[in-house]
């Protein structure tokens, strides 16, 4: 394209975001002479270069739009009509701009309805162009202004064309991005070569070298510093607009707000700042729509009528926060906790020990609404695990706080670039990787692990993670385990899981670079990176790496399901045992009738079933799984459901155990829920309605052991409880047993 | 006929003013353990030793892994597998250097031959018969005094999709 066209668009579109939120400020202060004068130059700029491209269209709008605006500054009473064709004015230049960018060319056209709509309330025959709330005060006739307007427009334009020179202050020169990339990628090369050198001289020891060395090692970090700075842009390149969408908000809500902006000088890498801006701006909706009370509601609750919205941007710790705040009523902690509930993504049991801080968790899972009504701007569900999942993207993070009554704040926190981050250098098979600092929370020894169900789980404090081994997952040589291989510890919007490598080699910075189209499909990797020593690393993606262990990252399916099954027993008391070599397993004591101690004599074998007598009975007896070698002596766990009853046959019972059934990690085993931390062991909870259905497989037809089972089954549906006795502190009971 | 010493690491972009001119096509020599294929010098950018190969977990054999290439990074791309060959004892020596689609590769092979300036009437099309896997990769042949040299088509060696 035309440079000068190029040149002219971006020009524009700065100059139109300048417009509107000048136009905002003006509305909202209609004696602020100092936004008109600024929105009359900045539209006379547009005018002049338009003529000049000979861009008539936009010319024309610019124009009718000046003389608005003149009207306005001659002191015609402000309205709201004339803001709204002002914006809409801006909107079609927009409109007309994206053309012009797709085909170097004005789309054909007329744009008569908006310049007409100007002329005729120029005229005063237009009280109110669109539908929209009661303006404060009639407009009263501002006819009279409007040919004395036009010539002003003319005689003002020296002074109007003056202006702008002098407010560019600063001298600018306007670079592609391209340009400014490509210096970064020299930059990056001269930083890694300059680590190569620093490398070599520390090897080899030259004391001649070692001045010019340092002096070069200084210079070539300032210089990577100059360039990242070359790339940083204020925030009000996003903050500016955010007035205007206020602005709208408050008509479609009929909803006021006094909208407060701070730090729009913090400044940020330019990709990123492009990066949050639909984030941020779904996060001003979710205030002005759900956050901020109605002005009846406001005033009732002694709120002053118009809500406030805050958003500022500072820098902390080496990242730039921005804070998105309201003062309406805060998020409904109880209605979050119902729906959370109903929709099965928790047991009311689990729900009830979540902090207020715990439960708002949940409206950043996708589909998680508790709207009643869904609107235009908000309320269907979609939009925060969206924010979430696009801040995390570039390596920021999203959390909030909120309180009842007094409004909620929403808090990103964004790295200050793309290009540079701190990594973990791990190495899996002797072969080294990138791990970004930012998803990991710290690295243990593998002390913990324990292979459950096959799969490997790290116990660290009170939780169960799940973890991989790297080279495993990598399909790597298998490496020869030592004894201090570590685990390290990663979350990926909330979920831990952890990767089993041989070291971690340090902490170093990194420059990020994409791997070629060849590799798009590798999911596993984000990109590589060149270290000091001129070695090629893989930098590895945290989020491929988590869906890639099946972690369930941007649905909730898997935790609804988790609930669902969680929900069948409510016990307390626990029975934990151990049946093969696996895991050791646990059963809710309120599911088992009994317990019985049974001799090798005591099972018998009939009809490819094996049989206990129980109580002059045959009852079925199904081995648990994972137990190996031939059904012989050992505890029967004699069950009833659904009215029958069958047993399970265990080696040994360990332990009673009153501990909250928390299902941490959901199997893939029919036979099993999932597997749970019990005191400090990773145990699996059995599912005896998988028992049940092998014990009976036509369970509702004719039950295998005829009518009198179930008669007697019957009879024993109040079940005597357990023989056990609580054993002071340990919590642990012995149980009685049969011979 | 000149000769390129397969130790130094030489820029053949030069090499390729002196082709062309008098109707002739300048090609170096690669071997593939004893097979010997052409390669055009204006298409390739570097011959260089390689160093150290990053291998990249989960990807077809064919890719070798990536080379620090004087602070670029260089996919490197087997020769050998690429064109069917069983892979062989010892790891490739020598890389020549391509650049596509502001990607950078480098076919590896186990040394480097003769360059060969190539008349015009050299050439000779592809027999029919040849192995259709292997032909795939083939431009053209050249008859020379050492017999017959298959011209490699970096185009679609380097084209995985």
């Amino acid at each position: 394209m035309d440079e000068l066209l190029s040149e002219f668009l971006s020009e524009t579109a700065e100059h139109i975001v300048g417009v509107e939120s000048y136009l905002v400020l003006f509305e909202q202060n209609p004696a602020d002479a100092n936004a008109l004068t600024h929105i009359f130059r900045l539209l006379h700029t547009i005018k002049g270069t338009c003529g000049f491209l000979g861009l008539e269209r936009l010319r024309s709008i610019a124009h009718a739009a000046e003389t608005l605006i003149d009207t306005l500054r001659n002191g015609a009473p402000p309205a709201l009509p004339a803001v709204s064709l002002l914006l809409q004015a801006m909107d079609r230049i927009k409109q007309l701009l994206a053309g012009v960018a797709e085909h170097e060319q004005e789309p054909a056209g007329d744009d008569l309805d908006i310049t007409g709509k100007i002329e005729a309330y120029l005229r005063g025959e237009l009280a109110s162009p669109i539908p929209l709330p009661p303006m404060p005060e009639p407009a009263a006739s501002p006819k009279c202004c409007s040919g004395r307007a036009m010539q002003d427009a003319e005689s003002l334009m020296p002074e109007a064309e003056a202006t702008p020179a002098k407010e560019k202050a600063p001298d600018t020169i306007r670079i592609s991005l391209a340009t400014i990339q490509r210096i970064m990628d020299l930059v990056s090369e001269l930083v890694l070569t300059r680590n190569q050198i620093v490398e070599l001289s520390r090897q080899h020891s030259i004391p001649q070298v070692k001045a010019p060395l340092e002096r070069l090692s200084t210079v070539t970090s300032d210089l990577q510093d100059a360039v990242m700075q070359a790339r940083m842009q204020p925030m009000n390149r996003l903050f500016a607009s955010i007035p205007r969408l206020v602005r709208e908000l408050s008509i479609e809500l009929k909803k006021k707000f006094s909208l407060v902006v701070a730090g729009a000088d913090t400044e940020l890498d330019r990709q990123l700042i492009e990066a949050i801006r639909d984030p941020i701006a779904h996060l001003i909706r979710n205030c002005a729509d759900h956050g901020i009370e109605s002005p009846e509601d406001r005033v009732a609750a002694g709120k002053p009528e118009a809500g406030k919205i805050s958003i500022s941007a500072f820098y902390e710790s080496g990242q730039v926060h921005i804070e998105i705040a309201d003062d309406g009523r805060g998020l409904d902690a109880d209605g979050i906790r119902r729906t959370a509930v109903e929709r099965g993504l928790v047991s009311r049991e689990a729900m009830a020990n979540m902090t207020d801080d715990e439960a708002y968790r949940f409206i950043l899972l996708p589909g998680f609404s508790t709207a009643k009504a869904v609107t235009q701007i908000s309320g269907r569900g979609v939009g925060m695990d969206v924010v979430v999942s696009s801040v995390e993207a570039i390596g920021g993070a999203v959390s909030m706080q909120s309180s009842r009554g007094s409004g909620s704040k929403f808090v990103l926190q964004i790295p200050l670039t793309l290009a540079i981050a701190p990594a973990l250098i791990v190495k899996a098979s002797g072969q080294q990787f990138a791990v970004p600092q930012q998803a990991v929370i710290e690295a243990v020894s593998d002390g913990g692990l324990q292979k459950v169900q096959n799969a490997l789980v790290l116990k660290l404090r009170d939780e169960i993670i799940p973890v991989v081994e790297l080279a495993t997952v990598l399909q790597l040589q298998p490496p020869s385990r030592s004894a201090d291989n570590l685990v390290v510890i990663m979350s990926v919007r909330g979920k831990k899981f952890g990767i089993l490598v041989d070291d971690v080699a340090g902490i170093q910075e990194i420059v990020v670079q994409p791997l070629g189209r060849l590799f798009s499909n590798l999911k596993l990797f984000s990109g590589n990176t060149i270290l000091g020593d001129g070695s090629i690393v893989l930098i590895l993606d945290p989020t491929g790496l988590a869906e890639g262990m099946g972690l369930e990252l941007t649905s909730g399916a898997a935790n609804a399901q988790e609930g669902e099954r969680c929900k069948v027993s409510h016990a307390s008391n626990l029975v934990l045992f151990k049946a093969g070599s696996g895991a050791p397993k646990v059963l809710p004591q309120s599911s088992i009738l009994r317990i019985v101690r049974a001799g090798a004599n005591a099972l018998c074998q009939a009809d490819g079933l094996h049989l206990y007598r129980y109580q002059d009975r045959l009852i079925p007896v199904l081995p648990i799984e994972g137990r190996e070698g031939k059904m012989d002596a050992g505890f029967v766990f004699i069950i009833t459901g659904h009215d029958r009853t069958f047993g399970l046959l265990a080696e040994e019972v360990l332990d009673i155990v009153e501990a909250a059934v928390e299902i941490q990690l959901s199997s893939n085993s029919n036979s099993i829920i999932g597997t749970m931390d019990l005191q400090g062991r990773a145990v699996e909870l059995i599912d005896t309605e998988h028992y049940y259905e092998l014990a009976y497989p036509a369970a509702l037809g004719i039950p295998r052991q005829g009518r009198a089972l179930s008669e007697r089954s019957h009879q024993l549906s109040a079940p005597k409880p357990i023989a056990a006795t609580l054993n002071g502190e340990s919590q642990s009971t012995s149980v009685n047993v049969q011979q | 006929m000149s000769h390129v010493c397969p130790h130094n690491v030489s820029n053949v972009t030069g090499a390729a003013a002196s082709g062309g001119a008098d109707g002739k096509k300048t090609f170096f020599t690669v071997y593939v353990g004893e097979d010997i294929y052409g390669l055009d010098v204006t298409e390739a950018q570097a011959i260089f030793r390689v160093g150290a190969i990053t291998p990249i977990p989960l990807m077809k054999k064919e890719i070798a892994g990536l080379i620090n290439l004087r602070g670029r990074v260089v996919v490197a791309v087997r020769l050998r597998q690429r064109l069917g060959a069983a892979p062989g004892n010892a790891p490739e020596s020598i890389a020549i250097g391509f650049e596509r689609a502001g990607e950078r590769f480098a076919l590896l092979a186990d040394r480097v031959g003769d360059v060969l300036a190539l008349p015009d009437s050299a050439r000779t099309a592809l027999p029919p018969h040849f192995d259709a896997a292997q032909s795939r990769y083939m431009r053209e042949l050249y008859k020379c005094c050492v017999g017959l040299i298959p011209i490699l088509d970096v185009e679609r060696l380097l084209d995985f999709e």
